[in-house]
């Protein structure tokens, strides 16, 4: 057993918080209240080689980064500008990963160079309005017509849209049988038929341009296709694993970040004659929180340590997302405590954390999906079948 | 025991809910986008006798009793937090101070024209340096011959930019302390030296002003003493009280509206080919809020009855504080993650809801202030000193 | 001058079921209610008396719960109300007679108005009846009423369009919604409108009413029920207000 991450893992973890104390920290504030996707540090971040998380240096020039590393990419963005993190996490586990395992060598080499580059963002649509939950109920259909696909259909609630230049696209390449049928396809943004829908107005997370994109007969090689007809199902499970893990990640610097800020106020404001943090509300406050959020880290690691080793992680990456999204939302709003009537005011960023934490039980799989899997995993062996 | 309503307070439930639909439910959203009250909907609370229930009608009040004046709170609470906190600045701590420590040439002079919204009160003790610790306040009163001059930064004062007549806690003698040294003003808003500092940019009830409030030599006739010399800390922790018990009625008022979109929304949306209301996940968040909705009802209620029959409820109405601040914050929280994505959105209501929600935690005395004043009345029968 | 208004309770009609299968109304959840024409009828007058001053005087026919209407109208500014104690059929003959009565033991009055008849009212038109029976004008479909130094007008619908015409007094006016909304109770009122003073509670007996004059003259044949819909929801309130609300419906059902 060892704790300890390899000193290499330690480099990254410098040079992920310094980049994100000395350049993301500076716009998210704005980001935030201007709703405005972070552009230009995009592509700063893509300039240190975090667009290119998970492409090979050769030939594509990624970074290569092994899971636990990447995992601690997520959490420092997500310690300042949980938006930012948000971005990069889909463009690296939800577009890249998933393209550079499954594509074929051409869609590699047309997409993952620019990809890397930051000059085409990546995003992932597998939700529609009435598939959420349960992604098997997706409506988008993909019909081959000679060497291409034409994919028509409307999904919701895709992050990065607004700003990105390549999409991965699930969609039913045959609508009777249910999730054997779904496809997945990387569909550039300026194919004829891919529409930019509206953005959404969100709680929290407003930098994070999340968007509806409607197919209207988006056309697209058969190149495009990732792992062949009818694996998409299985890609976006794939793919949601490591996703569930980076959105953990990213709950746990959100967290730290939160009590970090915490801390700090409850040794500066004083009542009573004496500093808040004397008194032990605060003190309890304070500890419950940093417990939670170290038992939701060491959750991470672990998932990652086994995906690292090629070992199965649905479990695991389940129960880190159920622990880290709800300890994100806990430990927030506990920090926002601390900070009496300041935590309710714009002008101190704890109460954007609160916003921002409140998405990690929704996204990638509400908490109840996370549970259901947890329980599948206990129960299954006995011969109890989970259904959602 | 009798757990019915009267009959009039029957009849102003019915009236409050038109009024509550009709008038302020189709301005909520609008105050929320503009964080500013719609001055519309403060004319007609005022016009129909909205903004004095709980006074009686020889000062021009509602005389409706404290459990009138929850029902206005309880109903607002659940359409429109900014209103309710508007009305519970107003009634709940401004006029309340006014009433409680007032003389009655001072409540003839300005209860009747409070009562009618003709004019707009705000509740002035919250300092920089004194939040929790209201006695630690530094605003000074200087006897000036027949006047006093009040010199001072009162901050976070609901209704501040909007008020017309400000009850205003200064230090008359620092040697006496707050007991027989802290003295309250009534100031007006067109006396010289009365300015409104900056206005406070929050993360809920947007559509309630808040603000600094300046009081810079600002000189008071004696008449305007409220009550006594030196009894102004008295008065405004009993003022705190009841405003306190308004609160706890607000909350109850946001956490039914939350169990109501819950049960609504749940039945309605299908995932995995059934109702979402048919799973117990579901099931366990509406009957966890059913049940604590229930329960807060009663102690509001009795608590009202208490006040109304001149009984003491200090510790009760700490407690429907605490419990109901933590109650609607938990429905909300609970309707979010019904909603799924739709509750992170800013189209629907439920995400305002859910920002609206956190600050009762926070006002009228945190949460962490509620349970000293709990544990203080529970441990004084065994000789323990509980200070804060 | 005093105003009559006369003020029915009804049956909130949200709360009334059909049950198909029984042919009848399932009244297990009904709950009473002051019909919302007549409270446009109680707006009008209070309008007139705060325009010239005197007096307005609801009159409620109805049992036990009918009190509550009555108590009502003084919690919307009637200066009192009556109260009379009737359990039998409210047919039309029966209403104008025991209105009719009550004026009468009132000293008289200037102008008595009525709502039309709601949904599930029995009793049918009542002002034309009453105003037959006092042998006044009637002003039918009154929208509102303008009080000028020249007089009484009254702005009705007629043949569509709205019409002033001068008011003869005595008259019975049947009123209609108009463009003004019946006002909420004042919590001041309703502080009050249960005390001891408000609502004079009387019966056909005191007003020396025979059986025989209150015997109705139509009953209640049967039910006959329309077609039966599709179920569907009305959304009320203002238009953004209702297109919030509808998105939020669309949006749930996943349709948008
Ligand atoms: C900020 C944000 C960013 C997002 N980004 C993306 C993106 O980039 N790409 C993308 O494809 N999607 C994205 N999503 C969508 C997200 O993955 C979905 O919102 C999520 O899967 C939930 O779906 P839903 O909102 O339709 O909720 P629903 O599925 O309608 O769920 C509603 C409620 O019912 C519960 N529920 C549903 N089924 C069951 C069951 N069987 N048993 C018990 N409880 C159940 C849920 O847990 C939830 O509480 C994003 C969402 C958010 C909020
Ligand atoms: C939107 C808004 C509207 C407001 N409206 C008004 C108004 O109209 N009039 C007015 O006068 N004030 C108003 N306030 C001020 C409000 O009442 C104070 O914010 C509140 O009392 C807390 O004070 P504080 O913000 O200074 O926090 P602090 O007192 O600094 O508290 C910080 C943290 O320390 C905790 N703490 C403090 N002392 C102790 C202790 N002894 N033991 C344990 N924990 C402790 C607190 O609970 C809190 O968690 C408003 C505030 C807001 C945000």
């Amino acid at each position: 057993m060892d704790f300890v991450l390899t000193e290499e893992q330690q480099m990254f973890q410098k040079l992920f918080r310094d980049f994100a104390t000395k350049e993301v920290a500076k716009v998210a504030d704005q980001v935030d209240k201007k709703e405005e996707f972070p552009a230009k540090l995009i592509k700063r971040a893509a300039g240190q080689g975090f667009l290119g998380a998970f492409a090979p240096e050769e030939p594509y020039g990624g970074a290569g980064l092994d899971f636990t590393t990447y995992t601690l990419l997520v959490e420092a963005m997500a310690a300042e500008c949980a938006s930012t993190a948000l971005t990069l996490h889909v463009h690296n586990v939800l577009a890249l990963r998933t393209l550079v395992k499954h594509g074929t060598e051409e869609a590699k080499e047309t997409y993952v160079p620019d990809m890397v580059m930051g000059d085409r963002i990546g995003a992932f649509a597998l939700t529609e309005s009435g598939a959420g939950s349960d992604p098997t109920k997706l409506r988008t259909v993909a019909c081959r017509e000679g060497d291409q696909y034409v994919l028509t259909g409307s999904k919701t609630w895709v992050s990065n849209a607004g700003a990105a230049g390549v999409y991965i696209i699930f969609a039913a390449t045959d609508p009777t049988v249910g999730a054997k049928g779904i496809s997945a396809f990387v569909v550039p943004a300026e194919a004829d038929g891919v529409v930019l829908g509206g953005r959404e107005k969100t709680l929290g997370l407003r930098g994070a341009q999340i968007n509806r994109l409607y197919l209207k007969g988006a056309r697209v090689p058969a190149s495009n296709l990732l792992g062949g007809e009818g694996a998409g199902y299985k890609i976006a499970l794939e793919t949601l694993d490591y996703g569930r893990v980076g959105i953990s990640a990213a709950a746990v610097g959100v967290g730290r970040k939160a009590v970090e800020l915490a801390t700090r106020f409850a040794t500066e404001r004083s009542q009573f004659g004496t500093a808040i943090a004397n008194k032990q509300a605060i003190q309890m406050y304070l500890a419950d929180a940093y417990t939670q959020v170290q038992a939701a880290q060491w959750l991470v690691r672990h998932a990652a340590w086994l995906a690292d080793r090629g070992q199965s992680f649905s479990q695991e990456a389940a129960m880190a997302k159920l622990f880290a999204g709800r300890m994100a939302g806990d430990v927030t709003n506990k920090m926002l405590q601390v900070h009496g009537g300041a935590g309710f005011i714009a002008d101190y960023p704890i109460e954007r954390y609160y916003r921002d934490a409140r998405a990690m039980e929704l996204v990638e799989g509400t908490s109840q999906m996370q549970q259901l899997v947890i329980a599948g995993g206990l129960l299954g062996p006995l011969g109890v079948k989970v259904k959602p | 025991m009798d757990f019915t309503l009267p009959k009039h307070l029957q009849l102003f439930k019915e009236m409050l809910k038109e009024f509550a639909e009709t008038e302020v439910r189709p301005k909520a959203k609008k105050m929320d986008a503009e964080g500013w009250p719609d001055p519309d909907v403060v004319r007609k609370l005022g016009e129909n006798g909205l903004l004095g229930i709980p006074f009686p009608t020889k000062y021009g009040g509602g005389g409706l009793g404290e459990m009138g004046y929850c029902l206005l709170m309880e109903t607002m609470g659940g359409v429109c937090t900014s209103t309710a906190t508007l009305i519970g600045a107003h009634i709940g701590i401004g006029v309340m101070a006014l009433y409680l420590g007032g003389t009655e040439e001072q409540k003839k002079k300005y209860m009747p024209d409070l009562c009618n919204g003709r004019k707009i009160a705000a509740f002035c003790l919250t300092e920089p340096g004194a939040g929790s610790d209201a006695a630690g306040i530094k605003t000074r009163a200087i006897k000036d011959g027949n006047s006093w001059v009040i010199t001072g930064n009162k901050i976070y004062i609901t209704n501040g930019p909007i008020a017309d007549v400000f009850t205003v806690l200064a230090v008359t003698d620092p040697a006496l302390g707050a007991r027989g040294g802290v003295t309250a003003f009534i100031v007006e808003k067109g006396m010289p030296g009365v300015s409104v500092g900056t206005v406070e940019h929050k993360m809920g009830i947007r559509g309630s002003a808040t603000s600094e409030m300046i009081f810079d030599e600002v000189v008071v006739p004696s008449a305007n003493v409220l009550g006594q010399v030196g009894a102004g800390f008295v008065t405004f922790m009993a003022t705190l009280d009841t405003g306190r018990l308004g609160l706890g009625a607000a909350c109850l008022g946001g956490a039914e509206a939350a169990l109501e979109s819950m049960c609504k929304y749940a039945a309605g949306r299908q995932q995995f080919g059934k109702p979402i209301a048919e799973k117990q996940a579901i099931q366990w968040m509406i009957a966890d809020t059913a049940s604590e909705v229930e329960a807060l009802r009663s102690m509001v209620y009795r608590t009202a009855w208490m006040v109304d029959t001149n009984q003491p409820y200090t510790k009760e109405a700490g407690i429907c504080k605490l419990f109901g601040s933590e109650v609607a914050a938990r429905a909300i929280n609970r309707a979010v993650q019904v909603h799924g994505a739709l509750g992170y959105t800013r189209d629907f209501w439920i995400e305002r809801a859910w920002r609206d929600a956190r600050i009762a935690e926070i006002f009228e005395g945190t949460n962490e202030i509620q349970r000293i004043v709990i544990a203080e009345q529970m441990l004084r029968p065994y000789g323990v000193r509980v200070r804060p | 001058m005093r105003i009559v208004v006369c003020m029915k309770q009804g049956i909130d009609p949200k709360t009334v079921k059909i049950s198909r299968s029984r042919e009848e109304l399932d009244l297990r959840e009904a709950r009473p209610q002051t019909q919302p024409e007549d409270k446009h009828a109680l707006e009008a007058a209070l309008r007139i008396r705060e325009a010239r001053g005197g007096e307005v005087v609801a009159v409620v026919v109805g049992s036990r719960s009918a009190e509550d209407t009555a108590r009502e109208a003084v919690a919307m500014g009637a200066d009192k109300a009556v109260w009379i104690v009737y359990k039998g059929q409210r047919s039309g003959k029966t209403m104008t007679a025991l209105v009719k009565a009550a004026v009468e033991r009132l000293g008289g009055a200037d102008l008595v108005l009525a709502g039309q008849g709601g949904d599930l009212d029995t009793a049918g038109p009542l002002a034309g009846r009453l105003a037959a029976a006092l042998g006044w004008p009637l002003i039918a479909d009154a929208l509102r009423f303008d009080v000028e130094p020249a007089g009484l007008y009254a702005v009705a619908a007629f043949e569509g369009k709205a019409t002033r015409l001068p008011v003869v007094l005595p008259a019975v006016a049947e009123v209609i919604p108009g463009a003004e909304r019946p006002r909420y109770p004042h919590p001041s009122r309703i502080a009050v409108a249960w005390n001891d003073g408000y609502v004079e509670t009387w019966n056909a007996a005191e007003m020396g009413l025979e059986e025989e004059a209150l015997a109705a003259d139509a009953e209640m044949g049967g039910l006959v029920l329309g077609a039966e819909r599709q179920r569907g929801q009305v959304i009320g309130g203002s238009p953004e207000q209702a297109a919030e609300e509808l998105a939020g419906i669309l949006r749930g059902k996943r349709l948008l």
